[in-house]
């Protein structure tokens, strides 16, 4: 089978995880949920293709960052919905802390001069 | 931790996988209904809001296929996938895998088999704890102009030398092969015994499978208690639980079962032990012992540096025996015994490695072997491999896939030769005599002969799929699918020849080795001894259970020398002290007046203690002078006979030696031609010969019996035999025929040649069986090309041809390969070869006509297939 495909879109690798762990401090959602909530809140900059979303849920679950559970939705569907666990929650925490260190870093690099 | 989870909530998404995929189908839709919804409602037509939605969604099947190979392992599942698919594509050719396992399991299983005795006699160590800091004794006194090796003390030393040492524990014991167990329900059984001292079982820290083992408190008294090892508990006893107090008869001795040891078969590597007394009733049980040292063996304290255990050995062996010593000059060594204590291992070791490298020179002929019926059989595959790389199979996936096949052919092959070792093993260390009794090292097939066969079939896959998968990383995938399965892809026949190639140059080595060694053995077989080998037989006696010293013992030995001349099938019999080519030598100095030797070595001469018929019993000739007789038997005046060698070195001719004295009064009587006593190698000795009367009675003396003229050596054998047990029942003896003698002497040349022979011969088949499949695998593709080509105006006997000198220049170029390798061998088989050069050329030259006669052979069948194409129906087919 072919190699993981690295992401066509010009996000830093792993912040996708990051950003659904982040959604998910919101409380719980399921899949279009976490989507529809990075695409309002970034303005619609970060148009993540959705289908994209799944695999990385499906890993972050196998890694034990998140838990899921079949409930129902608004208008009665079945839907899974996706939780934080607590050692997502400190994977979280070191994550931003990284990540905020790489943007200041850049953001000095950048200033003008 | 977090790893572990890692990987067992994989596996349990694995378990669960298709359930999963249902699920994740669910989500999917329900993801893109929401998102239709969504657009439909911001308002979009509901058709092209569906759309969208689908289009940002992305690719579903790829998004569904990336997640679903998150459960699992996908590269473990993959593996498995190639190993099926490579079981069934086997299945469907069972010629083909059939001919490859075999071939390969030929290659493994010689391996496999020598392995087997090497690691037995070589590598394996005593299951002890801390085997390492066992070390035995190695010592050579020098006193007066000899010296003596031994490697342990007598009783009286052995009992003033402190068991617990600063620097190390010491142990003795004796071993007897000759204790007879009786008084059991079972057959009477000739058992060997170890006779151990009272720390041995603790010092060795040796468990027990039931009982308890000796300690200091089991002096010997009354009934003598008996450890059994493990074996002997199994196999004559049947594993009886209630072996404890049982009670058993040894050489008439009674002794009493006190516990079994687990695995442990004494520290003595090629004889097994099976029973366990103390030292103190060694004498009791087998007299015979008590000419015997005790040897010792240290295990060293933790820290104590093998030198400076040396030094405080050899003060405690110079405190302990002054009189043994007397005076002369003692240098010790401690040698490890980690590997069990073992005479025959010495002179087995040359051979055995050379056997390893041979077998592994044939372990590569399997291997190329193999590997070019795999690369005929993925030339005949090439399609199905360009379909898969067009749809888009990685190249590296088909290598492993190759592999997979590889190794499931080596598996197979493994485990025949596996077969093949267990049955072979055995018959490879029984054919290696050393001495009259084989060597029993414990051959078994334990976890280092599986973890060995494994490795080395691991090993040979690799090579054997490297070929095919070279091929297949360097062909254009375009061309292999449109080849089809007629055309050849350029660059095969390369490939295929460089393997045959190298398989005749790994034939030359082996037949050239061959070769070597029979050329070795004919010419020690045209060796003159210098006396009649053939004629004779030696029978030893062991007179140990007499009390020796005094007259008494000549004479005993005399009236038994006369009851066997007496004998009709006798010809002529004398004694002699030591025999003839029995690898032991007895040696003494020689003063002349007048002869000043310029070194040490010049005063020392091979001594013989003889009867007065030695000379004509072995068919020596005398030279000069005259011979021992009778009288010189009994008479007081010392006198010898001396060899050529002797009255050469010493006098200058045989003649001038007649007459004089050597030793201050032992006169010359005459002088006997020369002979090789030890081995057939080594030029005649300088030797003396005495009347056995002039010299101390010993223990075990030797009869050289010639039998008469028209008598079967075994009757003659029968009735001395009879006569010994008249003469004395008590008399312990064995027999041994000049022509074994003989030939045990060549052991190691016999050995080397008939596993040389062996292996080339299966090296050769499968040179032929590799020649033979690619001629005929090159023609079968070739068929179209030649009817074209016939059908042009080419003769027969030109495709013929062509045929023929394919296989014939591999072979050529292969034994062109072959050559500096066999130089290489050649210089390592030196010490081993007699009156052969290191490059042989009548060998060499001999074995290269083999090759080549094999290589026309294996075209001929193709020829005759070439010869009946018609060019016109070939053309028809296409």
């Amino acid at each position: 089978m072919g190699r993981k495909k690295a992401d066509r879109k010009d996000l830093l690798p792993g912040t996708l995880d990051m950003l659904i762990l982040k959604s998910l401090t919101r409380g719980v959602m399921h899949g279009y949920g976490i989507a529809d909530h990075i695409r309002q809140l970034s303005d619609e900059v970060l148009k993540v293709e959705e289908g994209s979303l799944y695999p990385a849920l499906q890993r972050l679950q196998l890694q034990g960052l998140i838990a899921s559970d079949w409930g129902h939705s608004v208008n009665n569907r079945r839907a899974r919905y996706y939780r934080l666990t607590p050692a997502g929650r400190r994977q979280l925490g070191e994550a931003e802390s990284s990540f905020t260190r790489l943007i200041e870093a850049i953001t000095r690099v950048m200033r003008p001069a | 931790m977090g790893t572990f989870l890692h990987l067992a909530r994989r596996l349990r998404a694995r378990l669960g996988r298709d359930r999963l995929d249902d699920q994740l189908a669910a989500e999917i839709r329900l993801h893109i209904e929401l998102r239709t919804q969504a657009l439909t409602d911001d308002g979009m037509e509901p058709a092209e809001a569906a759309r969208e939605a689908r289009r940002m969604f992305g690719n579903t099947a790829a998004i569904r296929e990336v997640t679903r190979d998150m459960w699992g392992f996908e590269w473990a599942e993959s593996c498995l996938q190639d190993l099926r698919y490579g079981a069934r594509q086997l299945w469907r050719a069972p010629w083909f895998s059939g001919v490859a396992v075999l071939s390969l399991a030929v290659g493994i299983g010689a391996a496999a088999a020598v392995f087997n005795v090497a690691d037995a006699v070589l590598f394996r160590e005593l299951e002890l704890p801390d085997a390492q800091q066992l070390h035995s004794l190695r010592a050579e006194l020098r006193v007066g102009g000899g010296s003596k090796q031994f490697s342990g003390v007598a009783d009286e030393s052995f009992a003033a030398i402190p068991r617990d040492a600063a620097f190390a524990d010491i142990i003795g014991f004796r071993a007897s092969s000759d204790v007879l167990l009786s008084g059991t329900a079972d057959a009477r059984r000739l058992l060997r015994a170890e006779f151990v001292s009272e720390n041995f079982f603790d010092t060795l820290e040796i468990t027990t499978v039931a009982g308890r083992t000796l300690g200091p408190a089991d002096a010997f008294a009354g009934e003598t208690p008996v450890v059994l090892s493990e074996r002997i508990w199994r196999a004559t006893f049947n594993g009886d639980p209630a072996i404890l107090g049982r009670r058993l008869t040894l050489n008439g001795a009674p002794g009493v079962v006190i516990g079994v040891t687990r695995a442990f078969r004494g520290l003595v590597a090629d004889h097994p032990a099976d029973l366990f007394l103390p030292l103190s009733s060694g004498t009791a049980i087998d007299p015979g012992l008590s000419d015997m040292q005790i040897n010792l063996v240290t295990k060293l304290k933790p820290g104590v540096s093998v030198s400076s255990a040396e030094q405080q050995l050899k003060a405690l062996i110079v405190d302990s025996s002054q009189s043994m010593l007397r005076g002369g000059e003692l240098h010790l060594n401690l040698i490890s015994a980690s590997r069990g204590i073992a005479d025959s291992r010495a002179p087995l070791s040359r051979p055995l490695w050379l056997a390893l490298a041979l077998a592994g020179v044939l372990l590569l002929v399997a291997c190329a072997n193999t590997g070019g019926l795999l690369v005929a059989r993925f030339a005949s595959r090439q399609r199905e491999f360009g379909v898969r790389i067009a749809i888009g199979a990685g190249r590296a996936r088909l290598v492993r896939q190759l592999t997979a096949e590889a190794l499931t052919i080596a598996a197979l092959a493994a485990l025949v030769a596996l077969a093949v070792a267990w049955v072979a093993a055995p018959v490879l260390l029984r054919s290696v005599p050393i001495g009259t009794v084989p060597p029993a090292f414990d051959l078994r097939l334990d976890w280092r002969l599986w973890g060995f066969t494994a490795a080395i079939s691991a090993i040979a896959a690799l090579l054997a799929a490297a070929a095919s998968s070279v091929r297949l990383l360097r062909t254009d995938p375009s061309r292999l699918l449109a080849a089809g399965n007629r055309t050849v892809v350029p660059g095969r026949r390369a490939l295929t020849n460089t393997l045959i190639a190298a398989q005749v140059a790994c034939s030359l080595v082996l037949l050239t080795t061959a070769g070597a060694m029979a050329r070795t053995l004919i010419n020690l077989a045209h060796v003159d001894p210098g006396f009649d080998p053939h004629e004779t037989f030696a029978v030893r006696v062991d007179a140990s259970h007499r009390a020796v010293g005094g007259p008494g013992a000549h004479e005993y030995y005399a009236r038994l020398e006369e009851q066997i001349a007496a004998l009709p099938h006798v010809e002529r019999v004398s004694l002699v002290q030591l025999g003839l080519m029995t690898g032991a030598a007895t040696s003494g100095t020689a003063d002349i007046l007048g002869f000043v030797p310029l070194a040490d070595e010049d005063r020392w001469v091979r001594m013989f203690f003889v009867g007065s018929e030695f000379f004509d019993t072995t068919g020596m000739t005398m030279v000069a002078g005259e011979s021992l007789q009778a009288m010189h038997m009994q008479a007081h005046e010392r006198v010898a006979v001396v060899n050529e060698q002797f009255a050469r070195f010493y006098f200058g001719t045989p003649d001038r030696a007649i007459g004089k004295t050597v030793n201050r009064d032992v006169r010359i009587l005459g002088v006997v031609a020369d002979a090789r006593y030890d081995n057939l190698r080594e030029p005649a000795v300088r030797a003396m010969f005495v009347p056995f009367t002039q010299a101390p009675p010993r223990r075990q003396m030797t009869f050289e019996v010639r039998p008469a003229e028209s008598v079967a050596s075994s009757l003659a054998v029968d009735a001395v035999t009879s006569v010994i047990r008249r003469f004395d029942s008590q008399l312990n003896f064995t027999v041994t025929s000049g022509t074994n003698r003989l030939a045990s002497t060549m052991a190691r040349e016999r050995f080397t040649a008939s596993l040389a022979a062996v292996l080339s011969l299966l090296a050769v088949f499968l040179s032929c069986m590799g020649l033979y499949a690619a001629v005929a695998y090159a023609v079968s593709e070739r068929r179209h090309e030649f009817a074209v080509r016939l059908a042009l105006g080419a003769t027969g006997r030109d495709i013929i041809g062509e045929v023929i000198r394919d296989p014939l220049r591999t072979t050529a170029i292969g034994i062109a390969i072959g050559l500096p390798c066999v130089y290489l061998l050649m210089q390592a088989l030196s010490s081993l070869l007699f009156h052969v050069g290191s490059f042989d050329v009548p060998t060499v030259c001999g074995a290269a006509v083999l090759l080549l006669g094999v290589g026309t052979l294996a075209g001929i069948p193709a020829a005759f297939r070439v010869a009946s194409i018609d060019p016109q129906e070939s053309l028809q087919w296409e």
